[in-house]
């Protein structure tokens, strides 16, 4: 089975995509050239992961990767991840299906478009172990008490009307402060610190035990799917 | 002449440079860091050797393949401490010179020793097929930052001296870009209103340009009128339209068929510039071969893949690879794309 991966990416989906990958489907190889798929004799399971370079200009490589796809013609799913931003799941969701109605391309594989709501660090966010220390400090304690991730879905976190940020760089700058109470180092470009399997771990139980974190199950389930049928 | 590939090493800095250059147009994409520059440098290092210009220091390996009236040539040698110990230039199959530490060959003949601080090509210049070749590695041009001027000032004896110049051979003189600018604009050659048309494409809002004398009445200096202003001097432009001005004149100004290095030709350049610039780099009607490093998505975008070369870097060995080898321009995406998505691009730098 293979996988054709888009992602917003710049620098973060890049790197933590793999690594959760290799985690949750180990048996996926990467791949860095999609067109070897292009022979036949290749068997196994694979993946290609694409960097999109940001929002809306990624939507040029959506119809771009759906014809690299079609042409190479081995590709079981055409993967689509990218941040919702100040809009909801499905207005992000239809904007990457319009553009593809728009170019009239038949995709060859079945589209899964998994928004990260409201952006890959509100994901981080559902990390509990992050919020057991006593976290001290005005920094921290202005965001815990404007909203407790640990309690709270950080994928429905407003950002205050004080805020002057998006909302993605207002939960990016949260979590970047939590990471600090933590002794961690968090940044767009370097961001190892969730890439490991405890991390991960962490926000799937999160997911399970509270219902938090819905599309960031949704990309759970599709890697549990996409495992049993390969 | 056209340089095919170039391999040089450091000694003593311990590096080693495997590069391949395509024939007219080489862009060096690469991360930061990685030595595109390094490599312009080591390019314009084999012109310092031509002309006898060692550092008593350098302790250098090379081999330089280029491609001469279409002959293939490769001139190769060492150097240590700043001593030449080994030298040879072949033409094809045939031997033009040669050097070691017993002897000197000069087409097959035993010559009288000569220093070892100088390169046979600068010593034997004017002889037979060495004079075109040594010319040829004369028209080496590397253009940076360091490249602008801050502010020109030309003594009117340069004006004076070119009187048996026509356009064609002024570009084969050893005065500078602006000299070179100064005497066509007094002899009003063609190439001067060509340098103002495309400076005006640019800069719309220049009406014209000229020379004359500066504000002590000795030198010449550059001015430029704009549509609502009086004449401004050159040291009055902003660095974006100096850096403009020079490029433009550069292409326009520089021998035919020179060998052109601008490093990072994109910076303090609006895309207006760029786009021209750009047009000039892809239509070359002046036959140079062009080597550039860039950045800039914009540039990299508007350049035919075939003329990228990936600059790399494993351990102390910085090579090339290119389109083919990268498996470039087979995908829909973007070129600027596809290149960033290139573990070689973003990682580039190998232990």
């Amino acid at each position: 089975m293979n996988l054709y991966i888009l992602v917003e990416g710049r620098r973060t989906e890049s790197i933590v995509y793999p690594s959760w990958l290799g985690h949750l489907l180990p048996d996926f190889k990467r791949i860095k050239d999609p067109f070897i798929l292009k022979d036949k004799s290749i068997k196994g399971n694979h993946y290609y992961l694409f960097d999109g370079g940001g929002y809306p200009n990624m939507l040029k490589d959506v119809v771009a990767g759906a014809m690299d796809l079609n042409e190479i013609g081995a590709f079981d799913y055409y993967i689509i991840c990218l941040d919702t931003d100040d809009e909801d799941c499905y207005e992000r969701e239809q904007a990457v299906l319009d553009r593809l109605e728009e170019s009239g391309i038949e995709l060859s594989a079945e589209l899964v478009v998994i928004t990260q709501k409201v952006c890959i660090e509100s994901w981080f966010l559902g990390n509990r172990e992050l919020m057991k220390k006593n976290l001290r400090g005005a920094d921290i304690e202005k965001y815990i008490n404007f909203y407790d991730v640990g309690e709270k879905d950080p994928e429905l976190m407003p950002k205050p009307i004080y805020s002057t940020d998006s909302i993605a760089m207002f939960h990016y700058k949260y979590l970047k402060t939590l990471m600090k109470k933590n002794g961690m180092n968090y940044t767009k470009g370097r961001p190892y610190e969730v890439c490991s399997k405890n991390y991960l771990t962490e926000l799937i139980l999160r997911s399970f035990y509270t219902g938090h974190l819905e599309s960031f199950a949704r990309f759970v389930d599709l890697c549990m799917k996409i495992k049993e049928r390969a | 002449m056209i340089i095919t590939r170039l391999e040089y090493v450091d000694k003593t800095n311990k590096n080693t440079f495997i590069l391949n250059f395509n024939d007219i147009l080489t862009i060096l994409v690469g991360v930061s860091g990685v030595g595109k520059t390094r490599v312009l440098n080591c390019i314009n290092t084999m012109k310092k050797i031509a002309m006898g210009d060692l550092a008593e220091t350098a302790n250098i390996d090379w081999s330089l393949d280029f491609v001469v009236d279409g002959s293939g040539c490769k001139w190769s040698g060492q150097i240590e401490n700043g001593r030449i110990v080994k030298e040879s230039m072949a033409k094809g199959e045939e031997m033009i010179f040669s050097r070691d530490e017993k002897e000197i060959l000069l087409e097959g003949v035993s010559v009288p020793k000569v220093s070892d601080r100088l390169s046979l090509l600068a010593v034997f210049w004017g002889v037979g097929d060495i004079k075109r070749m040594y010319e040829e590695i004369m028209h080496i041009y590397f253009i940076n930052i360091n490249s602008i001027p801050n502010e020109v000032y030309i003594r009117p004896s340069v004006a004076r001296d070119a009187n048996g110049m026509n356009e064609e051979s002024l570009g084969y003189t050893n005065l500078s870009i602006y000299e070179k600018m100064l005497v066509a604009y007094m002899k009003g050659f063609d190439v001067f209103e060509d340098i103002k048309d495309d400076y005006i494409t640019v800069f719309p809002m220049v009406e014209d340009m000229k020379f004359d004398y500066d504000r002590t009445g000795s030198d010449y200096t550059f001015y430029l009128k704009e549509k609502t202003t009086d004449w401004i001097s050159y040291e009055g432009l902003s660095s974006g339209m100096k850096k403009g001005l020079f490029h433009i004149a550069a292409f326009n100004m520089l021998p035919e068929g020179s060998i052109l290095l601008i490093d990072e030709f994109e910076n303090s350049m609006g895309t207006r510039c760029l786009d021209l610039v750009l047009d000039m780099l892809n239509s070359n009607e002046r036959n140079y071969q062009i080597i550039v490093t860039s950045h800039h998505p914009y540039v990299i975008n508007n350049v035919d893949m075939a003329h990228w070369q990936v600059v790399l870097r494993g351990g102390s060995r910085i090579y090339t690879k290119g389109k083919e080898e990268l498996g470039l321009g087979r995908s829909h995406h973007e070129a600027f794309k596809q290149l960033m998505n290139l573990e070689e691009y973003t990682e580039g730098i190998f232990d």
